[in-house]
């Protein structure tokens, strides 16, 4: 049986792999060089985990097999919220639901209150989807900064 | 098969739509071309029926009403979902039977054209498709402004 996972490399869209029943994470590393990705400085780690896999750690098995690719290790997030800002090392596989939990609960903010904000692109109105993984927004550097802004009511 | 509907079947296939499946936030339920069901599920588990109307896709905007999952039929009013702020003025039926209070449907965003600065995250995306309309309506549904129906005790 094939394992099947879904891997995003950096900032592109995630995709669908298929590798063999016993694939490891070598195995990934190898089929990606094969698409022309380098793969000299690329780590592999699962969804919202925050430490990269060995290359010899399996890839099948896992109920969410969702994985993302990076050269960073560490991304430095920097979340400016009204007058401060917080600062955060995640991994680049962390989803941008992950962080938002991270920020909303720095940022003081109750569930109820918490759940009406949402993160932007620092000084953009580009608003990541909740599963989009970090390591897409890094743009220099291993570094990325979101506002931290207030969902609008849609009326008119 | 025309090309929306292809364009369509593609994006339901793309992972991006299959994790969402994945991760229990939505379900394709079937495609009756220009039509497609699909269940978003809520903070509750509750699951709600959409139908989706999808001529011109993905090009031209959808528009998207609750329904009932098993026969399609749209929901009566009292049956929509239902919360405060941004989930109450989403799920309108008061305003509209037939669509969502969002920038990103048909039916709404005409006439609204202030929408399109105050609200760019909620514009239609054609290149993300019916998963960026998704988003919207998980995010509305997992809010703590979403309130879960009353059931009869059992």
């Amino acid at each position: 049986m094939k394992t099947i996972i879904f891997v995003a490399v950096e900032d592109q869209a995630i995709d669908r792999f298929e590798l063999g029943e016993q694939a490891v994470v070598a195995d990934l590393l190898a089929l990606l060089e094969t698409r022309g990705v380098e793969i000299a400085e690329l780590v592999i780690f699962k969804e919202d985990h925050d430490e990269p896999l060995e290359p010899h750690h399996p890839l099948h098995g896992h109920d969410h097999p969702i994985f993302h690719a990076h050269r960073c290790r560490k991304v430095e997030t920097k979340i400016h919220y009204k007058t401060e800002t917080f600062e955060h090392h995640f991994a680049p596989s962390a989803t941008i639901a992950t962080i938002t939990t991270w920020a909303v609960q720095r940022a003081g903010l109750g569930k109820e209150e918490a759940e009406e904000h949402v993160l932007q692109i620092h000084g953009s109105r580009v608003q990541p989807p909740p599963n989009a993984h970090l390591g897409a927004f890094v743009t220099h550097g291993c570094a990325v900064a979101f506002d931290l802004v207030r969902k609008k009511l849609v009326q008119g | 098969m025309g090309a929306g509907e292809r364009a369509f079947r593609e994006h339901v296939e793309r992972p991006d739509f299959v994790l969402g499946a994945i991760k229990g936030q939505w379900r394709l339920v079937r495609i009756d071309w220009p039509k497609a069901y699909i269940a978003v599920t809520a903070r509750d588990g509750t699951e709600w029926g959409f139908v989706f109307q999808l001529d011109g896709y993905p090009s031209g905007l959808p528009n998207a009403a609750p329904c009932d999952l098993e026969t399609g039929a749209a929901l009566a009013a009292q049956n929509w979902p239902r919360g405060t702020g941004r989930v109450g003025a989403a799920f309108n039926p008061s305003w509209n039977l037939g669509a969502l209070y969002l920038p990103c449907d048909r039916l709404a965003l005409p006439g609204h054209h202030q929408w399109v600065t105050e609200h760019p995250a909620l514009l239609w995306k054609p290149a993300r498709g019916v998963i960026h309309y998704l988003e919207i309506i998980h995010d509305l549904l997992s809010s703590y402004a979403y309130q879960p129906p009353v059931r009869p005790a059992a």
